[in-house]
């Protein structure tokens, strides 16, 4: 005898148990979102608040290398100054003025038979001299070896005379190069 | 009104359920997570910072630390010597009594001259009127620029008399001074560094004069402010 079933239950309730079988299939999923959600909150939360506390203790050891740079303030003052000052003797120690270059230029070119009356060398660097000399020729070696020089830019022969005793007298400008 | 708004639930939970759920999560979302992790990543760049900043303030301590206060206070005492923060007209008189002598000059007037300003250092400037032998006035120049207290011959005048190794110098020398007060930068900026230039100008100056006047003004630390006043003149008179 083939077996059969009769299915007596009404048409409404099936569709009823399918939709409430969905939803509660609906409401798992539901739920798990909102735990997962909840959870990845809770871990934001809980990182922050460790984050913040690490960077109190970050701050607390800056606070304590600022105190201990603070303290010492002294020595850095005085290695401050030590190091401007030497940068700046730097430049002059040992470093001869462009006025006494120019000074020991013309006592080296000057010839033995010329005497020096005066030299002057001023500000700008300009050298008047006023000298004289038995022997014209000496005066024409000056001006030759002045004008040799590469640190001289002009040479000017401001004054030349020739006195009854026979002496030569003259002055010279003497312009040096600018840097 | 509630049994109606049950009512409507019962028919319509499968779509209003995941509604509020989502609308939970989103809210959830936007005002707790999102912010949170903005300031977590903002805060990590930051702490990475700071711990920088740390690192550098630590060398910077330890390198100063390091320092011998005692030898630190005597380099500075040369460089002082040689570039001082104020005018020290007793000092540099000192020094040019001093300089002439020894190059065999005699001082017939000084005076005072006006301050000039250049780009690192001030000067105030002394006029000579000096006696002694032409031959030696290079040598007396030479002394004057090579001096371990800063000095630069801004101008000079010789006059020989006739027949005569003796002239009348006019010298204008000025003598150079740095107002700087060591002002600090940031508590983090760089500590200067002595470099191998620096250490062989201390030896130089130590070598050219080995009791450096400090002149007050700038007293480094156990230092007194009081002025050292350089011998002057000859130790005998009477010689």
């Amino acid at each position: 005898m083939a077996r059969f079933s009769i299915d007596l239950l009404p048409l409404e309730f099936k569709a009823e148990s399918l939709k409430r079988a969905k939803f509660y299939k609906v409401q798992n999923i539901s739920v798990l979102t909102i735990l997962v959600v909840v959870f990845l909150s809770s871990l934001t939360v809980a990182l922050r608040f460790l984050q913040s506390q690490k960077i109190s203790q970050i701050n607390n050891v800056l606070a304590q290398s600022q105190s201990r740079v603070s303290s010492l303030k002294d020595t850095e003052v005085q290695v401050t100054v030590l190091k401007n000052r030497l940068t700046t003797i730097d430049k002059y120690l040992g470093v001869t003025s462009l006025q006494v270059q120019m000074y020991s230029l013309i006592q080296k070119l000057l010839p033995g038979p010329i005497s020096l009356s005066s030299l002057a060398v001023n500000n700008n660097r300009e050298i008047l001299l006023q000298a004289n000399t038995l022997d014209e020729g000496a005066i024409d070696e000056l001006i030759n070896n002045l004008t040799d020089q590469d640190k001289i830019s002009t040479v000017s022969l401001d004054n030349l005379n020739r006195g009854r005793d026979g002496i030569y007298r003259f002055s010279l400008t003497i312009k040096p190069k600018q840097k | 009104m509630r049994e109606a708004t049950l009512k409507f639930y019962q028919q319509n939970r499968l779509i209003i359920f995941p509604i509020m759920i989502v609308l939970c999560c989103l809210t959830l979302i936007l005002i707790v997570i999102l912010p949170q992790t903005g300031k977590l990543l903002g805060n990590q760049a930051a702490a990475g910072a700071i711990q920088k900043k740390s690192a550098v303030l630590e060398a910077k301590a330890a390198e100063l630390e390091n320092y011998d206060t005692a030898d630190l206070n005597n380099k500075v005492k040369f460089a002082l010597g040689s570039l001082p923060a104020e005018k020290d007209f007793a000092t540099a008189v000192g020094f040019i009594q001093n300089l002439t002598a020894t190059s065999g000059f005699s001082i017939a007037s000084l005076t005072l001259g006006g301050d000039f300003k250049d780009q690192n250092t001030t000067s105030y400037s002394i006029n000579l009127n000096l006696l002694g032998p032409i031959k030696s006035l290079q040598t007396l120049l030479n002394n004057i620029e090579n001096s371990p207290r800063l000095m630069r011959v801004r101008s000079m005048e010789s006059t020989t008399k006739a027949d005569s190794e003796t002239g009348s110098i006019f010298l204008i020398v000025d003598i150079l001074y740095a107002a700087d007060t060591g002002r600090l930068g940031a508590i983090d900026s760089p500590l200067p560094q002595l470099s191998q230039t620096d250490q062989e100008i201390l030896s130089e100056l130590v070598r050219l004069n080995p009791a450096p006047v400090v002149s007050a003004g700038f007293p480094t630390e156990g230092q007194s402010t009081t002025e050292e006043l350089p011998s002057r003149g000859k130790a005998n008179p009477f010689e």
